[in-house]
């Protein structure tokens, strides 16, 4: 899909003042980090989980290259192929060319974020396919003919009430009303049982690539995954190259953290491992399966400072908990991956060049780290690409002058300190009595949108001292 | 250069860009020996508490989300009880699609007449399906269905109600355990391996919980006694 993430500071703006999309933020907020906070308490040794996951994925990672052939070698001996993809375009033109040998005229797709990554549907749209998501919130999206905003929930920036008109205006409703939920959801059942039984290619996404047996591991709880996987003549997993595991084994214990992490379910409805086509016997199941590996700059990030990025299992959590994101929504980052985790992704797969201003979202409060189960150091990771930033002089050039003046101020402690003396009691001579102040001429950008609490008066080194003089003489 | 030749290039440009960056990785392990050796002293994977009654946390666990169980007592007041469950309360035929299980096939059917059995794969209209489960993990309350001839993953998936049958021997504590029984199973993996521990649902419309958006909108375990062998 193409960046528009240099857009970030007008796209943020508009997210702000977006009442329909603040409404859904804020139930996002309070929902997600409930639920996941009230999973997690349940689980006694959660902490040993999440060491044992990460030791998984740091052991994989370090023996990718085996993995990866052996992996290989599981599918073709079950029957299916592995194709290997160095970019978006390639991943694009491999699953065309299985759609066209197989006469596909439709496809199928349950959630795949690396088909988003590369923009896999319009190339098949335009190759004369019809292509239907069947994830309903990627359904969702599809009909508003929008990005997702969220890496798990990818209509979560909708509401009821939009999704009734979406469906309003493109399906044939007829007399019919849709109210509640429930019938919003029933209404997508039925157009998307049709989709499913009519289609000739199913492309899935996979959450785990397991090396020994060969599978494709989908955790879903929806079940269109399944649908997609068995219905279809053809069976096509796209998945970046990262995703494998060594054993079953090993995929249950990413699961363990995993589901608890992203939805505060224990588990999810579906978790299922596909591969090859159908044994003999069998009476359903694709007639071919193809597995799409892609790279896409990952294996230099695996060579590289960034490695620890390639953990990631894409469980949304630091979306959820991070202040920012919450603010602003997906959309505003301008590519697939938003939150701490696309900030770090978006400009080492789209380039600093367009990217460079997502690092810069990020109040540093840490708390994405804090809640990643696999231990993704995303504040320290965003830092570095902040500091690349100002390395290739991309850093907007009244930050850096800002910045720069702030480093010198730093570096003469007495100037930092009177200058701070004096602003704090200005500002407390501001405010007043209401204790707040409205404007300020070079803060407009915090009180546009809120007022400024007004200090106490006097500056925390000053009180420091005080309190530590009363201390000296209080001893003697 | 033919198509091959560019496809196997571009395999070998990604295998290759990977080899060079772990190769000097501490932890990276260059011969099969070395990865034998590892996987041979590699310590079991932590798991969570789940207590010594097994069909208790089974049940409890899967019903926190949607589902509901039963027990019976024993195998034969299966399909007196599936008839009640299903049934509409008038006397109308039931029909009823499972797959070549041999295991459901000697259950005393002629002791619930007006149900219909249809062994075969599932349809989209179909309404109700009874499969019998492979095993159980009680750790997250989750049923295993393997794909064949005795239950074709269309019947998990296309009926509107599923009835799961489960011995209670087959109750196994973690997902591990699951696996080893799988692996002793067969030769070779089945197609499918899907662990189901609820009914469809999705959280995408405002995010509200709703159940029944593509797969089955009831999912109902009956739990029997294990068969006295
Ligand atoms: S970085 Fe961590 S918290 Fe964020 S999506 Fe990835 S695994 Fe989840």
């Amino acid at each position: 899909m193409e960046s528009k993430s240099s857009e970030f500071l007008a796209r943020s703006s508009e997210a702000m003042r977006d009442e329909h999309l603040q409404s859904v933020l804020n139930k996002l907020r309070a929902g997600l980090e409930y639920k996941r906070k009230a999973a997690i308490l349940k689980i006694p040794n959660f902490e040993e989980l999440k060491e044992h996951a990460r030791a998984v994925k740091d052991h994989t990672l370090a023996n990718l290259d085996h993995y990866l052939e052996e992996f290989e070698s599981s599918v073709i001996e079950s029957g299916g192929h592995v194709h290997w993809a160095r970019t978006s375009a390639d991943l694009n033109r491999i699953a065309l060319e299985i759609c066209q040998k197989a006469g596909a005229l439709r496809v199928t797709k349950s959630k795949s974020m690396i088909a988003e990554e590369t923009g896999l549907n319009t190339v098949l749209e335009e190759a004369g396919i019809e292509v239907t998501e069947t994830d309903l919130g990627e359904y969702i999206i599809q009909l508003a003919e929008e990005p997702p905003s969220h890496i798990i929930g990818p209509a979560i920036h909708k509401t009821k009430q939009q999704v009734i008109d979406l469906f309003k205006n493109h399906h044939d409703l007829g007399e019919r009303e849709l109210e509640s939920v429930k019938s919003i959801v029933d209404e997508a059942r039925k157009v998307l049982r049709d989709k499913f039984c009519n289609a000739d290619v199913g492309i899935t996404g996979a959450n785990f690539l397991v090396a020994e047996t060969g599978r494709i591991g989908l955790v879903t709880n929806e079940g269109n995954g399944d649908l997609t996987a068995t219905l279809p003549r053809v069976h096509i997993a796209v998945a970046s190259i990262e995703k494998v595991v060594p054993t079953p084994e090993d995929a249950s214990a990413l699961l363990r953290v995993l589901v608890p992490s992203a939805t505060g379910q224990p588990i999810t409805s579906y978790v299922s491992f596909f591969g090859g086509p159908r044994k003999q016997g069998d009476p359903d199941g694709p007639e071919e399966f193809h597995v799409i590996l892609l790279d896409n700059n990952r294996t230099d990030m695996l060579a590289g400072e960034f490695r620890d990025m390639l953990r990631c299992i894409r469980c949304a959590t630091c979306l959820n908990h991070c202040p920012v994101y919450t603010s602003v929504g997906g959309h505003a980052y301008g590519w697939v991956y938003p939150g701490p985790m696309g900030s770090v992704l978006t400009p080492l797969m789209t380039g600093m060049g367009k990217a460079h201003l997502l690092p810069n979202a990020c109040s540093s409060c840490g708390r994405c780290e804090e809640v990643c189960p696999m231990g993704v150091p995303l504040p320290d990771m965003l830092r570095q690409l902040r500091t690349i930033e100002r390395e290739q002089g991309l850093t907007p050039a009244g930050w850096r002058w800002g910045l720069t003046a702030f480093m010198k101020l730093l570096q003469h402690p007495r100037i930092y300190h009177l200058g701070a003396r004096w602003t704090t009691a200005a500002l407390k001579r501001m405010g007043k009595k209401r204790g707040s102040i409205a404007s300020i001429p070079v803060g407009s950008g915090w009180t546009k949108v809120r007022e400024l609490p007004s200090p106490e008066g006097r500056t925390f080194q000053d009180l420091w001292r005080q309190k530590n003089r009363k201390g000296a003489s209080g001893n003697e | 250069m033919n198509e091959q030749d560019v496809r196997k290039q571009d395999r070998e440009k990604i295998l290759g860009g990977v080899r060079s960056a772990v190769r000097k990785d501490p932890g990276h392990l260059a011969s099969v020996e070395d990865l034998a050796k590892y996987w041979k002293s590699r310590p079991s994977a932590p798991r969570p508490p789940v207590g010594d009654d097994l069909v208790e946390t089974f049940s409890s666990r899967i019903q926190e989300f949607a589902s509901t169980v039963v027990r019976l007592d024993s195998l034969e007041a299966v399909p007196r009880y599936i008839a009640e469950y299903a049934g509409t309360g008038e006397d109308e035929n039931i029909t009823l699609v499972t797959g070549e299980d041999p295991r459901l096939e000697n259950l005393p059917w002629d002791t619930a007449p007006e149900i219909r059995r249809e062994v075969r794969k599932a349809e989209r209209t179909d309404n109700i399906g009874l499969s019998q489960a492979f095993c159980a993990v009680a750790e997250s309350g989750s049923i295993v269905l393997l794909s064949g001839k005795a239950d074709p993953t269309s019947n998990d998936f296309l009926v509107d109600r599923h009835i799961i049958l489960l011995a209670e021997d087959d109750i196994v504590p973690y997902h591990e355990d699951a696996w080893k029984r799988i692996r002793e199973a067969g030769s070779s993996m089945p197609r499918a391996v899907n662990f189901i521990s609820g009914p469809s649902s999705t959280g995408d419309v405002d995010l509200t919980l709703q159940v029944g958006v593509h797969g089955p909108r009831t999912l109902h375990v009956v739990i029997v006694p294990s068969n006295p062998s």
